[in-house]
């Protein structure tokens, strides 16, 4: 029904009512006594209505149907019917801008492609049915392809990327979609905006849906899966043809050429989206792509299904890339370091120094390596591989070597408790390698937390262990050397391991992945986890005959004996106990003999006690 | 085919052969039976302990049924009905059948005292499972004990209160009439002294009312850290509840068997005993030997459930069973005694213990009844 406005009201304006057909059969006849429409019709025939305004230059009072939501959130209207009629009559019109896709008219979006979850109507649905759309759509995401674009806007930019999807806005403020970009769009500025979705990975596009829908305010920063093109005229060409919905009611196919004309609505609309719209001549285009793969990458992305977790682009991630290329590259100052570090660490261990070896653990350049080595495993780059590979086996060599050398010049021979802690490597060494993995591959990939490389050398201590080994070699003590390279080893594998897995989540992984050196390394891991899991063992079981001693008194000779505390480690096939004792009878050689033969009957293994008394007064 | 899997298929192969390796042929019964006669209280005032340590034989004869030459072990139970005389009467019965190779006999320090008196006379090799009174394998070369003795029991209590507690004020409670009490006690007093402990008071077991309370009230004001009370379960009970009432947090440690008699007899008293110390053979949470391990899983079902009384019963039966086995048929007395009364390294349920002279050198347990439950807190040997 359209409203003709030529009879008395309360905004003093004369109505008369017309049906929308015969308005449309005539409409110079009723635009002869009025020159402003108000109208509630349907889109189809807003659509006409628009026509023939443009047409007959006549303005525009606009009262959204119940289902409108789309047109009442484009031009501000509330729902309420007396309200918007209010709005409608008001004599305020201004004039903005129309957007036509393929000849038809635009008013909030068109969505091409594949958006899961991201492009849903909200309707009224039971809780059934609400789960069912998102258990479909859900599933859509296995599904995404990167399919290729190409893009021209009005002052002939060509774009060419790859993308599931492409949503184009009119004006749409309060949407969730408008949010998405930092930019403002206006039914007022002649340009018309598109939002291109590229997501890498299924991780990432969910991470995106999480805080697109979280996400209250309007956005600083464009996504990292998104790019976005302003401009007055865009032509959208995917490879192969897509269906366009236009305002969710209308569609249209690919190509989709986009066009604003220049205040071609007189309409009434409230102060607010006035004020949200205001005039504009100087908006330029803008065309923000660099989140989107290039040209050269097409091909790899648009093969097959966007994978679970992320690749990039050695384009994408210049900086890092370069710095982890210079980590891998052996050179003097990296000699240098090793061998002072590992210096260091062995006079720490041999003085039992705990802050002596944490100095050195600061000082050992280790870590870049082994985390250019896991970015290595995890793009299959060989390059990268080699370097690396080469570098941390000449600072293996180095530490040896060095520590060797520390023990020849230096007439210490005590084995301390810093070096023994070092020859008993578990699954808990591996679990603390793990996270450490995780901790190194993550502050590498953001410059801000770079500085945390330190705290995590110190976590995993990869120089200390060698040390060890090398004070075991110098030593001749074999089980030393092995049980220290063996936690040296634990470290190495699981630091690798973690930090190319968290790569691959942090998205660095490339397009082609080297499978074989993932095989490699999981591996090495399983045959290091056998001998952690034996030594894990042991470590259990010496921690319980260590609380079973501490339930024990001994009552030898009439002495009365507690035992404290006890810390058992093993050495070769001998057990090594630290007894704290406390006793009111002096204990002479012969009550320590039989102490220990009721220790001894514990245990299999060849026990060597070692026994600090106190003496109760 | 992979190599993988031709290793995998290798490695498969390997443990089954070597899983077949173990030594698991059963032992067989050869039709040969040995008789040992088993003196309980399953009447009387003893009836509870009694029934427990049927129990506990019982099981451990269920379990290993047979000397290692097949022969099967028959326990003939005689019932003292806890009286001294009826006690007497029955082991000079067993001990005068020549099938019967040999004795245990489950009763209290008084009665295996007068036996001891006898032993000698009947030649027959007996095992005291709990009486812990010093005097009894001293008396007899014929009685071998499997519990601890009293000296044991009371030094490790005075050294556990003056040297792991760190208390020195100490007063006693006894029975001057009964030797088990008394033996404690003066074994407890003398040790606590001889490390520079202070016994503010020995006192008479059997006090109650406002006799107890004006005593009690003496030990307070002289600043008595422990109390420690050899008298029998129900006046150990009475202490405590006078304690309680009196609202005195006050360290309090009694004798073996205290928390099984409550547990299979006073079953009302058990929230009473709350925070009592005990020395004992056994606690339900201490760490068991494997063999206890292995029994404990294949046939107890809830371990809280073993009694002290069914535990060394249990570990009696495993030495009868371990000399019979060292005197293979025609089971000489001689031959079975000889090898109760010196054992060295002895693999029990509870753990491993020794017998010198008929004297076990065993463990001290001491626990903690905390919740109606015995909670072991250390182990002295």
């Amino acid at each position: 029904m359209l409203k003709f406005c030529t009879s008395a009201n309360p905004h003093k304006t004369a109505i008369t009512a017309v049906h929308y057909d015969k308005f449309c059969k005539e409409p110079e006849k009723y635009l002869e006594k009025s020159t402003h429409i108000v109208a509630s019709i349907s889109e189809e025939r807003l659509e006409n209505l628009f026509n023939l305004a443009m047409l007959h230059h006549f303005s525009l009072g606009l009262v959204p149907l119940n289902t409108q939501k789309y047109l009442a959130g484009a031009l501000n209207l509330p729902l309420n019917v007396d309200e918007s009629i209010d709005i409608a009559l008001q004599n305020n019109m201004q004039a903005i801008d129309l957007v036509r896709c393929n000849d038809q008219t635009l008013i909030s979006k068109a969505v091409m492609g594949w958006l899961p979850l991201l492009d849903t109507q909200s309707s009224k649905k039971s809780l059934k049915q609400y789960l069912f759309d998102f258990y479909t759509e859900l599933k859509k995401l296995f599904t995404v392809n990167l399919i290729p674009f190409e893009i021209e806007t009005a002052n002939g930019k060509k774009i060419k990327t790859a993308a599931s999807g492409v949503i184009v806005l009119h004006h749409q403020k309060s949407s969730m979609v408008s949010k998405l970009s930092p930019y403002e769009n206006s039914l007022r500025d002649g340009m018309i905006s598109i939002i291109i979705f590229s997501p890498f990975s299924v991780f990432e596009y969910i991470k995106f849906l999480f805080i697109a829908r979280l996400s209250m305010k309007k956005r600083k920063t464009l996504p990292t899966i998104i790019g976005y093109i302003r401009s007055s005229k865009i032509e959208i060409k995917p490879q192969k043809p897509l269906k366009a919905d236009i305002d969710s009611y209308s569609s249209s196919s690919t190509p989709l050429v986009c066009e604003v004309i220049r205040d071609a609505l007189l309409i009434n609309a409230p102060e607010s989206f006035w004020e949200d719209n205001p005039k504009s001549t100087t908006v330029k285009e803008a065309v923000k792509v660099d989140n989107l793969p290039n040209e050269k990458e097409i091909p790899k992305y648009s093969q097959k299904h966007i994978p679970l977790l992320s690749y990039a682009s050695e384009e994408r991630f210049k900086d890092l890339f370069q710095s982890l290329r210079e980590d891998a590259k052996t050179n003097s100052t990296y000699l240098t370091l090793m061998t002072l570090s590992t210096i260091l660490a062995s006079i720490g261990l041999l003085l039992n120094s705990t802050s002596v070896v944490i100095g050195a653990m600061l000082l050992a350049p280790l870590m870049a390596p082994i985390v250019s080595l896991a970015m290595g495993i995890l793009r299959g780059d060989e390059n990268l591989l080699k370097a690396s590979t080469a570098k941390i086996a000449i600072g293996v060599v180095t530490a040896l070597i060095s520590s060797v050398a520390v023990i020849y010049i230096i007439p210490l021979t005590v084995i301390t408790n810093e070096i023994i802690s070092r020859t008993n490597p578990t699954l808990l060494d591996l679990g603390v390698a793990i996270v450490s993995g995780i901790a190194a591959a993550y502050s590498k990939s953001f410059k801000e937390i770079v500085q945390s490389l330190a705290g995590v050398a110190i976590a995993v201590a990869l120089v200390p262990p060698l040390a060890v080994a090398g004070i075991g070699l110098g030593m001749g003590e074999i089980y030393i050397f092995i049980g220290a390279f063996l936690l040296f080893l634990t470290n190495l594998v699981g630091i690798i391991l973690s930090a190319t897995f968290t790569f691959q989540i942090l998205g660095y992984s490339s397009v082609l992945k080297s499978k074989k050196s993932f095989l490699f390394v999981s591996l090495l891991l399983a045959a290091i986890s056998f001998p952690l899991y034996l030594s894990y063992n042991e470590i259990y079981e010496n921690h319980k005959l260590s609380l079973f001693m501490k339930q024990e008194r001994y009552l030898i000779n009439g002495k009365y004996i507690i035992i404290n505390d006890a810390d058992i480690r093993k050495k070769a096939n001998m057990l090594i106990i630290n007894l704290h004792l406390s006793a009111r009878e002096q204990l002479t050689r012969s009550d320590l003999g039989l102490l220990k033969k009721k220790i001894q009957s514990h245990t299999d293994r060849k026990v060597y006690i070692k026994a600090k008394i106190d003496y109760i007064l | 085919m992979h190599h993988i899997a031709k290793i995998l298929i290798l490695f498969t192969t390997m443990l089954l052969l070597l899983s077949g390796c173990e030594n698991k042929t059963e032992l067989k019964p050869n039709g040969n039976v040995v008789k040992i006669g088993v003196i309980v209280p399953l009447k009387g005032k003893d009836a509870a302990m009694g029934k427990e340590a049927v129990k506990g034989l019982k099981i451990l004869q269920k379990t290993v049924p047979l000397t290692k030459d097949g022969t099967r072990i028959e326990l003939i139970f005689k019932n003292n009905r806890s009286d001294l005389n009826t006690t007497l009467l029955y082991y000079k019965k067993l001990a005068s059948d020549k099938e019967i190779k040999a004795i245990a006999v489950i009763a209290e320090s008084e009665s295996l005292l007068k036996i001891a008196d006898i032993a000698d006379e009947y030649r027959t090799p007996t095992l005291n499972i709990f009486a812990t009174h010093p005097d009894i394998s001293k008396k007899s070369s014929y009685i071998s004990s499997i519990c601890f003795n009293n000296i044991h029991q009371g030094q490790v209590a005075a050294l556990y209160i003056r040297d792991d507690l760190l208390l020195d004020r100490a007063a006693i409670f006894y029975d001057k009439e009964n030797p088990y009490s008394a033996t404690l006690s003066k074994e407890f007093e003398k040790k606590f002294k001889w490390i520079e402990g202070n016994v503010v008071a020995k006192l008479p077991g059997n006090l109650t009312g406002s006799k107890l309370e004006a005593e009690l009230n003496f030990l307070k004001k002289e600043k008595t850290d422990v109390l420690y009370m050899t008298q029998n379960v129900n006046n150990v009970f009475e202490v405590m509840k006078a304690v309680k009432k009196m609202d005195w947090d006050v360290t309090m440690m009694s004798r073996d068997g205290l928390f099984s008699r409550v547990k299979s007899k006073h079953k009302e008293m058990i929230n009473l005993a709350d925070g009592l110390l005990t020395t004992d053979h056994f606690s339900n949470s201490m760490p068991l030997s494997d063999l206890g391990m292995q029994i404990v899983e294949k046939y107890i079902d809830d371990i809280d459930s073993v009694t002290n009384f069914a535990a060394l019963s249990g570990e009696g039966y495993l030495l009868l069973k371990h000399a019979l086995e060292q005197c293979n048929k025609p089971f000489k007395k001689e031959c079975i005694n000889t090898h109760m009364r010196n054992v060295n390294q002895f693999k029990g349920f509870i753990g491993d213990f020794d017998i010198y002279e008929g004297n076990a050198m065993r463990p001290v347990i001491i626990s903690k009844i905390q919740n109606g439950k015995m909670l072991f807190v250390v182990k002295i040997y």
